[in-house]
């Protein structure tokens, strides 16, 4: 029942959008380096951080980097089942789904907020779901800071 | 409630006239008023009609726009040239606040020892000097207030510039007190009548002051245990220390941007475990009944003894909103009756 | 006359605990300032137990004190009312007190007053009222002025009106049946989350904005709640320092939402955090919108019902949905 949300008129003002990426060290990092290697296109917006395991993210790192003035933050790691830790990323799934809702309640767009799994051989599928989830961000717009 | 019977001559303004006074004192100055959302709390007025009579006092004491909860000292940049401080602006526009009670006109006066006394603080003085106080006199009270334990008057407009008592249909203008009061008066002068009233000066509101003779100085006489008893219910949050008009504790904190930072001070509570630790970890009010003693000394025993008064002003606020309902005017008596022992 | 009945009955068990040595220390209520206005007492010898009182104002959840008052006392003696006993099983679920620990003392209750509710139906002179006692449907109130009558529901507290108890919780003493009371209508908060998930983002943002702009982050929600017992929270931390002590928007709101998502599963819908709120924010209004996400998404059950379970962000399923990738 929500309201279609306002999408931002972009006119002929290139918003570049900072974005925070967690990528886990084992697949979506490395993942990254590949896009980089294979000299495929990604966008330049955002920032890495690397980790461990996606579920080293804890939540505070997102709301702060939200509270920082970060117009989108991304979780990427290994695919179900292929964690190297081998349990991570589903306590990463859980704790993405509780607080995309709660971020969505209290007036920062779920759609801001992304996880994905890219395994380290998915070079070209880091540089097309960076690709289309900064878009995403570029949509949405500049977050509504509040000082 | 219009009881203008033969009596004193005074210079008295109708409610409506009060409202359009104020509009020309907001095209001079900034005015700040009681507005209420879900508190009443005092706030910069854009529209007069806007202003809560109806109150008996406001959640957060006027100390909060003398003394701000977060405010900034100075801001720090590095450029090419090397590192760049620049001081916070002190200069503030000239303001009125209409609206204040005896209690938190005292208050001020308390708070002016501590930011203005032997050490001067600029951001506080600046302030204080461009903020003309028009108070208003309590004609009842809550059953919290304890003002008179402290010699306030509830009909005095100690340390106000313009001090009014609200008698239903007009308010009585009953103290000009400075020159700046005067200013504003002859501002308003089409609107303020002089007449023939029976104001309620006999009819204020009687608060029941409470005994602390002989606590200064005699504290110390009080077991450990009794601060480990009394404090037993407390939550250690700082809802008595915010609420509180003479409370001033604060913390400086740096806060880090690109290339540079700004350098703030935000309001701190004594109440917290964390208040006192140093930065070697020791702590030596670790304990709840520790923080709790400190908190009576500090305002019946420290502060006294340096400036002649009591750190505390019989408002009540802490009483009201205590999430447990402590009540410092029983403490008192039984820090009291624990001396006497 | 029940109430007074119940109430000398805790006096008398409590003076038994103690002086048979069976609790070192017993938590429960007292007058505070006003008839209407009860404080936590504590207890710890017999002539202590004739402070405490036992009536339709006390409404704190005495939970909150265990963690900080275990370390020093065998057994600790507790008396409590349906709602704050879920809080005792989610403490024994956390591993932060055993049962044997604890004095489970249950006392009946047909819903709490409200103070600010009671301030509207009222007026503001709430030391006029000196005693009450009930009927099915009404609180009667004796004051100074003679008695008045209000229907309980428009003065118990939201949650009240839809009151759950645990499932199969042992209290060591039960002073009397307990019920689950049933009023006319339900706790508006559902509807409410209901109407803050169907705004706009900017809108959402306006609200929040302007209930967050009375938060003065005096911590009393964090001190309030039974869940928060880190020895070392968060927000006190210096390194790495997540919260600034700068008194922001940005701030308050990175540490409603924080907190609340520390409850995630844990939160057992007391009211304290609202209750204890000086400014009158809405917070049991987040934590009623994670408690319906826990339950959407994985199939959790509401915290402090089960005495078996695991938290749900401790744990996962395989089959956990990911409709968002």
């Amino acid at each position: 029942m929500e309201k279609k949300e306002q999408r931002v008129d972009r006119g002929t003002e290139q918003f570049s959008p900072k974005i925070l990426v967690f990528a886990c060290n084992w697949c979506s990092y490395a993942a990254a380096d590949l896009a980089g290697v294979s000299r495929l296109e990604v966008p330049s917006d955002f920032r890495i951080i690397r980790v461990m395991c996606s579920a080293r993210v804890r939540p505070e790192f997102v709301i702060y980097a939200f509270s920082r003035g970060f117009d989108g933050v991304f979780i990427l790691g290994c695919h179900p089942g292929e964690c190297h830790y081998s349990e991570g990323n589903y306590y990463t799934r859980r704790r993405v789904l509780l607080l995309k809702e709660t971020l969505q309640f209290m007036g920062i767009e779920s759609e801001r907020f992304q996880l994905r799994w890219v395994s380290a051989s998915e070079g070209a599928k880091f540089a097309g779901t960076m690709k289309r989830l900064i878009e995403g961000i570029r949509d949405l717009g500049p977050r509504n800071i509040d000082t | 409630m219009d009881n203008r019977e033969k009596g004193v001559e005074r210079k008295i303004i109708t409610r409506d006239d009060l409202s359009k006074w104020l509009e020309k004192i907001k095209g001079h100055f900034d005015l700040y008023a009681p507005v209420r959302s879900t508190v009443v709390n005092f706030g910069k007025i854009e529209r007069v009609d806007k202003i809560c009579l109806d109150f008996m006092n406001t959640f957060l004491p006027p100390k909060v726009l003398f003394f701000p909860q977060t405010e900034e000292l100075f801001s720090y940049a590095r450029d090419s040239e090397g590192i760049e401080v620049k001081r916070a602006e002190d200069l503030i526009k000239e303001r009125v606040l209409f609206g204040i009670r005896p209690c938190d006109a005292r208050a001020l006066s308390i708070l002016d020892m501590v930011f203005g006394g032997e050490i001067q603080d600029s951001h506080y003085i600046e302030k204080r000097r461009n903020t003309v106080l028009i108070g208003i006199g309590c004609t009842e009270s809550l059953n919290t207030c304890f003002c008179s334990t402290f010699g306030i008057d509830p009909l005095s407009g100690e340390g106000t510039d313009i001090f009014l008592i609200d008698n239903g249909g007009y308010f009585t203008i009953k103290e000009v007190n400075t020159q700046r009061g005067r200013s504003l008066i002859d501002l308003g002068n089409t609107f303020i009548k002089t007449e023939k009233v029976d104001h309620r000066e006999e009819a204020g509101s009687v608060t029941v002051p409470i005994n602390i003779a002989s606590i200064t100085g005699n504290m110390e006489k009080v077991q450990e245990d009794f601060w480990n008893n009394t404090s037993d219910p407390c939550l250690s949050c700082g809802i008595c220390t915010y609420v509180c008009p003479t409370c001033h504790c604060f913390d400086v904190e740096d806060e880090e941007k690109k290339n540079g930072g700004v350098r703030f001070r935000t309001w701190d509570f004594c109440m917290s475990k964390d208040f006192a630790r140093m930065a070697s970890g020791e702590n030596p009010r670790i304990s709840k009944g520790e923080r709790y003693r400190h908190r009576y000394f500090h305002k019946f025993d420290y502060f006294p003894k340096k400036y002649a008064v009591v750190g505390c002003v019989g408002c009540g606020r802490c009483i009201s909103y205590c999430p447990v309902n402590m009540d410092i005017r029983k403490v008192l008596e039984r820090i009291r009756e624990n001396i006497q022992k | 006359m029940i109430k007074v009945m119940l109430q000398k009955k805790l006096q008398d068990r409590v003076k038994e605990l103690l002086q048979n040595g069976t609790v070192s220390l017993f938590i429960g209520y007292e007058q505070g300032p006003g008839f209407v206005y009860v404080s936590p007492c504590f207890v710890r010898d017999e002539s202590g137990a004739e402070r405490l009182v036992l009536n339709q104002f006390c409404s704190n959840n005495l939970a909150g004190y265990i963690h900080e008052y275990n370390a020093y006392n065998r057994r600790i003696g507790i008396c409590v009312k349906g709602c704050d006993a879920r809080a005792l099983v989610e403490l024994v679920k956390q591993n932060q007190i055993t049962r044997e620990d604890l004095f489970v003392v249950g006392v009946p209750c047909t819903g709490r007053i409200d103070i600010s509710k009671l301030r509207e139906e009222y007026g503001p002179k709430l030391e006029e009222i000196k005693g009450i006692s009930e009927t099915e449907r009404s609180f009667l109130l004796e004051t100074v002025r003679g008695t008045k009558e209000i229907y309980k529901e428009k003065i118990v507290f939201d949650k009240c009106l839809s009151c759950t108890h645990p499932e199969g919780f042992e209290y060591d003493i039960l002073l009397d049946e307990l019920k689950i009371p049933e009023f006319g209508s339900a706790d508006p908060v559902q509807k409410r989350v209901e109407e803050m998930e169907s705004l706009s983002t900017a809108e959402k943002n306006e609200v929040w904005c302007s209930y967050l702009s009375q938060c003065i982050l005096c911590r009393a929600c964090q001190k309030a709640c039974y869940a928060c017992y880190c020895p070392e929270c968060i927000f006190d931390k210096a390194y790495p320092r997540w919260f600034s002590k700068i008194s922001t928007t940005a701030q308050k709101r990175l540490y409603h939402l924080i907190r609340a998502y520390h409850l995630a599963g844990r939160c057992v819908d007391c009211g304290e955090c609202e209750r204890a709120c000086p400014a009158g924010i809405p917070l049991r209004l987040l934590n009623k919108k994670i408690e319906k996400e826990t339950k959407k998404l994985f199939n959790n059950r509401e915290a402090g019902i089960n005495q078996e379970g695991v938290l749900p962000l401790n744990t996962f399923d395989i089959d956990d949905p990911d409709f968002f990738l």
